[in-house]
């Protein structure tokens, strides 16, 4: 009966049961995290009312839905680094709007909430939104990865290295969605740098590598075999 | 017949054009560059030598449907070293390669020509003819490579001519685009026809040489973060010849070519920005000859021990563009060979800067 239910639900709505079982996995973890969030708040050797102050962020972040395990990172680099309590209380808050923001954003994409149900995903995309690139191109590239949730990482970071390269932005999507559509693996997205290093030396354009990658990847079978294809 | 050899051209043009509206256009490439080398060998003693060089490559690469590919580089050099009198040498090459997929395998073809007319600066005129045959057969992580290499050195003015035959076993482990891993084993046969081994007087037997060398390499090679490659290969081998040498006071020396080799060779290729382009490079080779007599300067002496040969290189590229068209390069190498006989001993340094552009 309840497989039943469930195969149902999974018919009618995946993408209801993938939050679902999301969620189901937050609550199971829920104890462990409460108490990392205890044992990282003891090692900052806080004073009890700054102690009290960070507890509470945790808490009212978990009450806006965010979960304890999404914002822990920022507090354990904070007592790392040995920032002030006054200082790791804002960067908590901002990480918190970050992860408000990065929700609104997925949820608003096309197939985003796949994306959504993954916590290292939703933190990606804050991560994104905190400076990396402006919220319109986030969108975009979270909408191209909706299909390949798990391939939202390699694609966004080479996407940025891109960028960063000196590629132009709108090339940039293009041979990301070309990658995103292709047979590779996400772990061998970074085959594009190569390609353009390599090219690069033998004084071919970056414009025109971006042209036989995209002419290219629709029918690669492997990384190697692409950079056999497009490098004299 | 008329009919077959027709129904063949015809099929030659359509694969021909067809790879060709597959294909990428050609790229071109013309260099010209100046600088300075210093030198110091046994030869050509020691000096300081302004140096021009221009250039010009040419590659075409075309992709061919299932996987395959052709490719064709050509590529020429011209340097002049202003010395009294003014030195030229010259470097012209000539590659073609072609991987044609049957199943899940890939026959690898490549044929090539290396040649110079006035000497490349190291060997006297040459024509050296390449060629080679394998199979690259397995998935898509780990391949194996088993491929059959051939070539012909022909130096009209030197007795150096030697024909090379040799095979190859090699895996490949593409571990993941950070980590490659590669590993190999050769022999190869050569057969020189102009260098006669000597009787005990000095005296042509007319008597070719005959060498095999044996070699097993190691490679990694990955990518390394932001936009840097690298690579590290080493090698450890064997060469076991029939070749003897007279030394005038000495006498006949048997095997004098038999030595063992390891050499060690790294590089990194890192591109900042598409504007800014660093390569590194750097290799060191040690050679342990096995009854090669070390000698002092003239007249010459044994000095006990056998030869010992360690040459280590090192160069530095960068390059800058505005637009992808034009480039300004700077390039600096050095080279030293040490060895414990005087007459084995030389080290070079060049600097050179220019620019190359790249036609559209």
């Amino acid at each position: 009966m309840i497989a039943r239910v469930f195969a149902a639900a999974g018919r009618a709505q995946p993408r209801r049961l993938r939050f679902l079982l999301f969620l189901a996995g937050l609550l199971a973890t829920a104890p462990l995290t409460a108490q990392s969030l205890e044992a990282a708040l003891a090692r900052g050797r806080f004073p009890p009312e700054q102690q009290a102050v960070l507890a509470e962020q945790f808490r009212q972040a978990e009450l806006q839905g965010i979960p304890v395990p999404l914002l822990l990172p920022r507090l354990e680099e904070g007592i790392a680094k040995k920032v002030p309590a006054a200082r790791l209380e804002e960067a908590l808050r901002r990480q918190a709007r970050l992860l408000l923001e990065a929700r609104a954003l997925l949820v608003e994409t096309p197939g985003g909430d796949a994306l959504l149900s993954d916590p290292a995903s939703w933190a990606r995309t804050a991560n994104l939104l905190s400076g990396a690139l402006p919220a319109a191109e986030v969108r975009l590239l979270a909408r191209y990865c909706a299909r390949r949730p798990a391939d939202y990482r390699p694609a966004t970071s080479l996407y940025l290295s891109l960028v960063e390269w000196g590629l132009d932005r709108g090339r940039a999507q293009e041979l990301l969605r070309a990658l995103l559509d292709s047979r590779l693996s996400g772990e061998s997205f970074p085959v594009v740098m190569e390609v353009l290093v390599e090219g690069r030396r033998q004084r071919l354009a970056p414009e025109e590598l971006v042209r036989r990658l995209l002419l290219r990847l629709p029918e690669a079978a492997s990384a190697e075999e692409l950079k056999r294809r497009i490098l004299r | 017949m008329h009919k077959t050899r027709l129904t063949v051209i015809v099929l030659f043009l359509f694969g021909f054009l067809g790879s060709i509206a597959y294909g990428y256009p050609p790229t071109l490439l013309l260099g010209l560059q100046g600088g300075g080398t210093a030198f110091e060998s046994p030869e050509d003693g020691e000096g300081a030598l302004p140096l021009a060089a221009l250039s010009l490559l040419a590659g075409w690469r075309n992709p061919i449907p299932a996987g395959g590919y052709w490719g064709l580089a050509a590529s020429a050099r011209l340097l002049s070293y202003f010395g009294s009198p003014i030195v030229s040498a010259d470097i012209e090459r000539l590659a073609l390669d072609a991987g044609l997929p049957i199943g899940r395998s890939l026959v690898e073809l490549e044929g090539g020509l290396d040649a110079s007319v006035m000497g490349d600066g190291e060997d006297p005129a040459h024509v050296h003819p390449r060629w080679q045959a394998g199979l690259r057969f397995g998935g898509e992580t780990a391949q194996g490579i088993f491929s059959y290499r051939g070539s012909y050195l022909y130096q009209p003015d030197d007795d150096g001519d030697f024909l090379y035959q040799g095979l190859r076993l090699g895996a490949e482990w593409e571990r993941s685009l950070r980590l490659g891993l590669a590993a190999g084993l050769e022999f190869g046969w050569e057969y020189w026809p102009e260098y006669w081994l000597l009787d005990g007087l000095g005296a042509f037997t007319g008597v070719a040489r005959q060498d095999v060398v044996g070699e097993l390499q190691v490679g990694l090679d990955g990518l390394a973060g932001f936009f840097l490659d690298w690579s590290l290969e080493a090698c450890a081998g064997l060469r076991w010849s029939t070749a003897n040498r007279f030394i005038t006071g000495l006498g006949l020396e048997e095997d004098s070519e038999n030595h063992l080799f390891a050499a060690i060779r790294a590089a990194a290729d890192w591109s900042p920005h598409r504007a800014v382009g660093l390569q590194l490079e750097g290799f060191l080779r040690q050679e342990w000859y096995l009854t090669r007599a070390a000698l002092t300067e003239a007249p010459f002496a044994d000095t006990g021990e056998s030869l010992r040969v360690l040459s280590l290189g090192m160069t530095v590229r960068a390059d800058w563009t505005p637009n992808d068209r034009l480039f300004l390069v700077l390039e600096g190498s050095a080279g030293r060979r040490f060895a414990n006989d005087p007459a084995e001993e030389r080290w070079n340094a060049s600097l050179q800067a220019g620019v190359e552009y790249s036609f559209p």
